[in-house]
């Protein structure tokens, strides 16, 4: 018979700290402290000249409520967001309910489909520079091909480049959707499909009132995942853009990018980068209560 | 084209016999040695191995090519000094911002920093760098043939070498970086086969300059092409060619006095935007996107009549191997007006040793960095790398010149160009963002040339008065 010690091992005296503290310790150096330190700067100014930091209190926020830059910014990634998120949404959720009938050759496709998605953004965006190039780019070569002679310059005017940057997101994203949107798809039950069609329901049905609410948790996971990352978008920005003609495609993130790390205004960066978490905690809690997420079973 | 290369230099103030004097007297004291050379040659104490075992670490810009000549030498630097050299290449943001933060750290990560010259007043004028007027004085770790001033544009030394760290201004008698990799100005590049076959001379003023581009923009070809994307680092470079070229003065008063006030909605101002204007639609397609490749591309192409470029930059269209139409290039200095020559903005780098780096490092980075900055090695990233160099024996080395034409017309446009006037403050940067932006506008037609510099106007006061530059 194996003798049971009375004395508590310290694993067992302090369980609760021992499990959750790890996990402390790793949000606070990782997630808190940065956060913490970011708040701090954003009420101050690095003079680089003097190499020290000057305290402005709410100067840098003012300024930035009262900057036409910010304010178009705010438009910007505002229409970025939305339009990119809904086409998205509807491209991945329609390719994944197509996928899912299991045609033939359909995995080939599925892995070339997810292809861009892999990609980094700053080499899409450079790689989609090329393909746009008025000059030599294939992508104006084909629009020649179907009788278009004067195609638009993608890149360089103000009233295509947003457009262009939101066709590139999602060319690129559109796949995240579907992925996610697909591999529930593929763990739904098959009985209650069999079942609908017995009872003679149309397939434009099926989807409607079996397929879609089954799938909604999946698509508002998806969605708000990828709206968050729209919201941050900068990189892609980078690449193809930089922002401009102008300040047509100027981000929020791009903007916080450029006055932090071209301009040097740490403190400036900081605060606009807090009143970006602020607006993206208020904006994603609403969303979140507002889309209702059915429950599946 | 020596013709009008002789004519635009004797406008600009310096002409092609003082230039090669110059170049020449240089060239006889520096240029005519290698490094090989150098070594044995100079002073008995001068001894290359005294920092043997140790490691330096250079940072550089990439894309610029600059990196290309230190690792071709990484060798030759390890068995002439004994030191291993690593070089960490980023791309211009990404150094900006690495610069900042190991110049501020407890120890310098590198030994070696190059700098872009917008940046000086404020990395050298935050007094984070070491002179180096007791390193280039010192025998030992400097060989006799170093020959510092006197082989550098003396302008180029004002802008990347010398600063008065207590008056932060440029210039002054204090040392703290060399210029290099590369230094370079903006000059014009024309196709003289087009020229000749449409009977045009070669434009020596704005005027001209857009009519022949008029002229010569057929389908197939573009009159002239632009750096026209809003990138901070491009667009201001041709409107302030043309700018300064047709006299105008970009700022009154001085940021101590708090009475630094931008004149960007003067004639002057508007009449180098509307130009730019102008000549966009004269350009490729999509020329409001152009950043230097773009631009050097259509112009390698043969798709371009006429540029103008950092010679540093489009100095690759000279070379069979990466143009079409090598042959056919003339090159001059960038055009004047009525009463003004050409006056092209400044470039390049200066390489410097941190000042926080224990006093070993440091010596051990000079004796890397005055290899580096040494005549031959001048010569040797030239002629490999096409880059504009920093001494003025390479911009008139004979055989240099025989295969890159443009090379002596490079080398007058350093003696005379321009350090862009805001590159005296740290806010330079957000600057020439907003003016480019701006600008950029224009070119590709959301706004006139008038609206363009209001608005840049506007903002630039906005940010020197935040600044404290402007009360």
């Amino acid at each position: 018979m194996t003798k049971i010690s009375n004395s508590k091992s310290f694993f067992e005296k302090h369980e609760t700290k021992t499990l959750i503290g790890p996990a402390i310790v790793y949000l606070g150096l990782f997630s808190v402290f940065p956060l913490l330190y970011s708040l701090g700067i954003s009420f101050f100014e690095f003079d680089r000249v003097a190499g020290k930091w000057n305290f402005l209190g709410l100067g840098n926020y003012k300024e930035i409520l009262s900057d036409k830059t910010f304010w178009s910014a705010i438009v910007v990634t505002a229409v970025m967001v939305g339009i990119a998120l809904i086409v998205e949404v509807i491209a991945g959720v329609s390719l994944a309910i197509f996928f899912g009938q299991k045609l033939k050759g359909s995995k080939f496709v599925r892995a070339i489909l997810i292809t861009p998605m892999i990609l980094n953004p700053v080499v899409v965006g450079l790689m989609w520079r090329a393909l746009l190039n008025p000059q030599w780019g294939l992508f104006n070569w084909f629009i020649g091909l179907i009788g278009i002679d004067n195609p638009p310059i993608w890149l360089a005017d103000p009233k295509w480049t947003l457009w262009t940057l939101i066709f590139v997101d999602i060319w690129q994203w559109t796949p995240f959707i579907f992925v996610v949107v697909f591999a529930r798809y593929q763990a739904l039950p098959t009985d209650v499909f069999e079942s609908a069609r017995v009872d003679g329901a149309s397939p434009l049905k099926i989807i409607r009132y079996i397929t879609l609410p089954l799938v909604s948790s999946a698509v508002v996971f998806a969605a708000i995942f990828r709206g968050i990352d729209s919201f941050r978008t900068f990189d892609l920005v980078y690449g193809l853009t930089f922002g401009g003609p102008g300040r047509s495609t100027t981000t929020l993130s791009f903007y916080a990018f450029e006055n932090g790390f071209v301009y040097y205004r740490y403190g400036f960066s900081s605060a606009l980068s807090y009143i970006m978490v602020i607006m993206a905690t208020i904006g994603f809690t609403v969303l979140l209560k507002w889309i209702p997420v059915r429950r599946t079973h | 084209m020596k013709d009008q290369v002789g004519a635009n230099a004797t406008d600009s103030g310096v002409n092609r016999r003082d230039f090669l004097k110059v170049g020449a007297t240089a060239a006889a004291v520096a240029g005519a040695s290698s490094v090989g050379m150098a070594e044995s040659a100079s002073a008995a104490s001068y001894n290359p191995k005294k920092f043997a075992g140790t490691t330096v670490k250079i940072l550089l810009v990439d894309g610029e090519r600059d990196q290309e000549g230190i690792k071709d030498k990484i060798s030759k630097i390890k068995k002439t000094h004994g030191i291993k050299v690593e070089v960490t290449a980023l791309a211009l943001g990404a150094q900006l911002e690495k610069i900042q933060s190991v110049l501020r750290a407890s120890t310098s990560e590198y030994d070696i920093i190059d700098n872009l010259g917008f940046t000086v007043s404020g990395v050298v004028g935050g007094g984070l760098f070491t002179k180096l007027n007791n390193y280039i004085a010192n025998k030992e770790l400097t060989p006799s043939n170093y020959n510092y001033p006197a082989d550098f544009p003396a302008g180029q030394l004002d802008y990347t070498s010398r600063y008065d760290v207590a008056n932060n201004k440029f210039g002054g008698k204090d040392v703290y970086l060399i210029p290099g990799i590369h230094s370079g100005s903006v000059i014009m590049f024309y196709r003289k086969d087009l020229l000749a076959a449409a009977g045009i001379p070669v434009p020596k003023n704005w005027d001209d300059y857009i009519d022949a581009a008029r002229k010569l923009n057929t389908g197939k070809i573009s009159g002239t092409t632009m750096i026209a994307a809003n990138d901070v680092s491009l667009i201001l470079v041709d409107w302030y060619a043309r700018f300064a070229s047709m006299g105008g003065k970009l700022m009154s008063g001085t940021p101590g006095a708090k009475n630094y006030k931008p004149n960007l909605t003067g004639a002057t101002a508007v009449r180098a935007v509307q130009h730019m204007i102008d000549c966009a639609e004269v350009s490729p397609k999509g020329v409001g996107s152009f950043g230097f490749t773009e631009s050097v591309d259509a112009f390698s192409r043969g798709d371009v009549a006429l540029m103008l470029c950092w010679s540093t930059i489009a100095g690759s269209a000279f070379n069979p191997a990466t143009s079409k139409v090598a042959s056919k290039i003339g090159a001059v200095q960038i055009p004047g007006d009525a009463n003004t020559s050409g006056r092209p903005i400044r470039g390049g780098w200066g390489l410097g040793i941190p000042k926080n780096l224990p006093k070993k490092r440091k010596d051990a980075a000079w004796m890397v960095m005055q290899y580096i900055t040494s005549a031959s090695f001048d010569k040797f990233q030239m002629a490999n790398y096409q880059t504009d160099p920093n001494r003025r024996s390479t911009y008139a080395d004979a055989a240099l010149n025989k295969k890159y034409p443009y090379l002596k017309v490079a080398g007058q446009a350093m003696e005379n160009a321009k350090m862009l006037d805001v590159a005296l403050i740290p806010e330079c940067f957000e600057l020439v963002g907003e003016a480019a932006r701006e600008f950029n506008l224009a070119i590709v037609g959301s706004q006139t040339a008038k609206q363009a510099c209001a608005n840049a106007q506007a903002s630039w006061e906005k940010i020197l008065k935040r600044a404290g530059h402007l009360a």
